[in-house]
């Protein structure tokens, strides 16, 4: 205490100080609290000091302090400075508790707190609530008074779909569960509260359902989180990359989502959700290579149709990955293989060209990966002008000029297309074809077939929060088949997926009844 | 250290398993010539291999094929095939080779030297048609307009295939060809092929089959023979049974065959064998060329017989033509013996050369009629 006043009397400055002067308690001088804030946000123009004196009050000295564009003005205004002017009877206000009594009697806000810590106040202050500082009491009020401009509520971009919820999440984590927090009405709902990131002091929440979801998995979540030590998370993908199985992988192993109903679906299944403040990703853990194939709309629509969907999603799987690596391996290793039509045709349309087909492979490859990514960065209106250029100059005058052939741009055209139908998976979908490309490349539908064993070795290899990432995703048991390559009727799903939601399996009240099927 | 080794050793592993296995090879489309088919002449000592290379066109209506002839000379059939790189520019790729045409006079001398490259090279396939060109040599089939057709080899493929709706030729692939050659006591069969005229010009027609004894040809059967010997192989899928003068003259009985099923079975009482050949076949009215309303339960049986005893006069011909003119086991009755009395056949299989000609044939036909097409009717004349 001695340190920080002599500090202040000689003006001392330098940095290590300063960092001792953040910690610490507010002292009853209301001169010395301000003068210290004062120097702890210095350069820092956007801090407002409001006084404020009432002479009916005993202390009748108030200092107000709150960021500029974070507060709802008309809040503190309203349920905080009028109040406090206005208040009149004198000796109401008992001055032994004063804080205490000004809260029940005067504010008209419903979130207020007390506290003593310089900590808690500077926090408070930079993340929009307004502090309440009296003459002579070593203590403040922190006033909840948050409201600065977020997005509206709107469906992603990135998930739309034609059936379902049309809300998506958006940048404040409190909206976010407020909006899972409406599909879930139950008080086994938890909402764990963190801070992360030394700097950007980060709120993340770590949400479950208790009683369905394994302990352990929130264990594991809680303690990996716990683990970080980073100056500053500005997305949810900082803690996903941070706190994911087999870190080297380019597989997932945690989910994201802007849907809310997807997270509730997914914490009804026993799976945790993370939400990070300033993030409209909201991560799930565990996640399984079977997720990848799945979507919202699956469980919506009807369950033939969803299941002709899936199977789709599966073959668009195959397909992006291996197409283009099955037809560079046969057309330039196994010629015996492909029908003697289909290889006249081929070889007409190769008749000319000069490169070796994996170099056209990898070419239109790139070239297509150039244009999606163009058309992702670029505004709309120029977006559409990149895909008419690429579509006519890659495809139709690169055949033209005998530079690829017309087969490879279906190939790769095909490809394309296939990997829009997984978009969550689309990174790992063109890592993993490149690599089966190059190995059929250099080795023919041999080193395909090693590739795809890889793959496959390292996808069984991996798991997710303890759980199996790949290993028993095909599972030979009726009810657990029920939510894999085909989608069963609502009706039928008796059971939680049983790798996950293992320790309150029974989904519907009637699991119990069917059992013995 | 040592666990460096290990490591390597472990890394051999997967590298050698890749590197060391099988025979691959990096090959751009348009660094070879695909192969249609190939026919092999022997003049003097030296083979003489043509080939029909196809040659697709890339055009802007999209692409079209064409074929172009080569041939190539050498003093061995693999010599002959690589000698045709020098005129082509391109090393042949024979995967996609559909046909095999043997002159009649290579045939006649011995056909095993070709068959050894066909059967040894990795590229060449066993599902190649092999057909006997009865033309002076097997290259003049090339020569043969295409029809219907761009590749002359493929045409000729599509024939092969369509064998079910005739049986009159034997489809043999290599690999069948081969296993009727290997097979003790057997003799293998070829389809024949020719040229006929065709509108000023002449097209190949595949008809009749060569009979071969060991690596030798010796000699031919009509189509008419070849079908009845292909009733006693139970290889017949299809085509038409004609019946002449029934009842009376220029009545025609055209039978349809749907099915045919034919069971050998060899029979040795008191010290003879015999071959018991048991047909059952199932057919249709195809064409009646009477006004004769033939569709009474009395009828139909009398077609019935009248085309049993016209199937039963065929393969009873062709086997005692087969028996006492070639001497060759085309219809596989060594194989049936050794299958069904392989004791009886260890004791005669050093005198199969001499038994094979006096077999004696017990041959039962049954002939159902199961439709008559469209209608049940002939054609009445109005009184």
């Amino acid at each position: 205490m001695f340190r920080i006043l002599k500090e202040i009397l000689s003006g001392n400055t330098n940095v290590g100080d300063k960092e001792t002067e953040k910690h610490g308690k507010l002292e009853k001088s209301l001169g010395k609290n301000i003068l210290r804030l004062k120097r702890i946000f210095e350069h820092d123009e956007t801090i407002v000091y409001r006084e404020i004196i009432n002479e009916n009050l005993y202390p009748s000295k108030f200092y107000i302090l709150f960021t500029e564009g974070m507060v709802n003005k008309e809040v503190m205004n309203e349920h905080l400075v009028e109040p406090l002017m206005k208040a009149a009877e004198k000796g109401h206000i008992a001055h032994r508790h004063f804080l205490d009594e000004l809260t029940k009697k005067v504010l008209q806000s419903g979130d207020i707190k007390t506290t003593d810590s310089l900590d808690e106040i500077i926090a408070a202050i930079l993340y929009g609530d307004t502090v309440l500082l009296a003459e002579g009491i070593a203590e403040g009020l922190i006033v909840n008074t948050k409201g600065w401009q977020f997005r509206a509520i709107e469906e992603p971009q990135s998930e739309s779909g034609v059936r379902g919820p049309r809300e998506g999440f958006i940048e404040s984590m409190i909206i976010n569960i407020s909006l899972v927090k409406r599909k879930i009405k139950n008080p086994d709902l938890k909402f764990r509260f963190k801070e992360i990131g030394e700097r950007t002091k980060t709120k993340v929440c770590i949400s479950y359902l208790e009683g369905v979801a394994n302990d352990k998995i929130v264990e594991e979540a809680m303690k990996r989180l716990d683990q970080i030590k980073i100056d500053g998370i500005l997305d949810s993908g900082y803690i996903e990359e941070l706190i994911k199985d087999a870190p080297l992988s380019p597989w997932r192993t945690v989910g994201t989502t802007e849907r809310p109903d997807i997270v509730a679906a997914k914490l009804l299944e026993g799976r945790v959700a993370l939400f990070c403040d300033g993030s409209p990703f909201v991560l799930t853990m565990p996640f399984l290579v079977l997720e990848y194939f799945q979507a919202n709309e699956d469980y919506y629509h009807n369950y033939y149709f969803a299941s002709l969907n899936r199977i789709l999603r599966y073959t668009a799987c195959f397909f992006s990955i291996s197409i283009p690596a099955i037809y560079v391996a046969l057309v330039t290793y196994h010629q015996e293989m492909i029908p003697t039509p289909l290889l006249i045709s081929i070889a007409a349309a190769k008749k000319g060209v000069p490169f070796p087909t994996i170099f056209q492979a990898i070419a239109m490859g790139l070239a297509f990966e150039i244009l999606r990514e163009a058309g992702i960065r670029l505004p709309r209106p120029i977006g559409q002008a990149v895909s008419i250029v690429g579509a006519l100059v890659l495809g139709e005058a690169a055949v033209r000029a005998q530079l690829v052939g017309a087969p490879m741009v279906i190939v790769t055209a095909l490809t394309g297309i296939s990997s829009f139908l997984l978009p969550q998976m689309l990174g790992e979908l063109i890592l993993t074809r490149l690599i089966l490309l190059l190995l059929s490349g250099f080795l023919g539908l041999y080193g395909f077939m090693f590739g795809v064993m890889g793959l496959f070795i390292h996808l069984m290899s991996i798991r997710s929060f303890g759980v199996p990432y790949m290993l028993d995703s095909m599972p030979l048991n009726k009810q657990d088949v029920k939510d894999t390559a085909i989608r069963a009727p609502w009706w039928y799903m008796y059971y939680r997926p049983k790798l996950i939601g293992d320790k309150n399996p029974a989904r519907k009240e009637d699991a119990k009844r069917q059992k013995g099927e | 250290m040592k666990r460096y080794k290990k490591i390597i050793k472990i890394g051999l592993i997967p590298i050698t398993l890749i590197l060391l296995t099988g025979c691959w090879d990096y090959r751009e489309l348009d660094e070879m010539a695909i192969t249609a088919g190939m026919a092999v002449d022997k003049i003097d000592d030296n083979y003489l291999v043509t080939t029909e290379i196809i040659d697709p066109k890339a055009g802007p209506e999209g692409a079209k094929i064409e074929s172009a002839v080569f041939e190539g000379m050498g003093r061995a059939v693999f010599d002959a095939v690589r000698n045709i790189i020098r005129k082509s520019g391109k090393k042949l790729f024979w995967s996609h080779a559909k046909t095999l045409i043997f002159s009649e006079s290579l045939a006649k001398d011995n056909i095993i030297p070709v068959l050894d490259w066909i059967n040894r090279d990795a590229e060449v396939r066993g599902d190649m048609w092999v057909l006997i060109s009865k033309e002076k040599t097997a290259r003049k089939i090339f020569g043969g307009e295409k029809g219907l057709y761009d590749v002359l080899m493929y045409q000729i493929q599509d024939i092969m295939r369509s064998e079910e709706h005739l049986s009159r030729f034997p489809t043999m692939e290599i690999w069948e060809f081969l296993k009727d050659l290997q097979e003790e006591g057997s003799g293998a069969v070829a389809a024949g092929i020719y040229l006929v005229p065709y509108h000023g010009k002449s097209i190949p027609q595949v008809s009749g089959s060569a009979l071969f004894k060991g690596e030798k040809m010796v000699g031919w059967l009509d189509d008419i023979e070849t079908r009845a010997m292909l009733w006693v192989r139970n290889e017949v899928h299809g085509g038409l049974i004609i019946t002449e003068e029934v009842g009376e003259e220029d009545t025609k009985v055209v039978m349809e065959v749907f099915s045919s099923k034919t069971k050998v079975k060899p029979i040795y009482e008191r010290e003879r064998l015999k071959m018991k050949i048991d047909v059952s076949l199932d057919v249709g009215i195809g064409e009646l060329s009477t006004t004769n309303d033939y569709f009474t339960e009395e009828g139909i049986k009398f077609l019935e017989k009248v085309t049993e005893a016209t199937v039963e006069r065929q393969i009873d011909t062709t086997i005692r033509k087969v028996q006492h003119h070639y001497n060759t086991d085309v219809f596989r009755f060594a194989q049936t013996i050794k299958r069904e009395m392989p004791d009886l056949w260890k004791s005669i299989r050093g005198d199969w050369d001499h038994i094979f000609p006096n077999l004696d044939t017990k041959i039962n036909i049954k002939v159902k009629i199961r439709s008559t097409a469209l209608t049940s009717k002939p054609i009445g004349l109005g009184d």
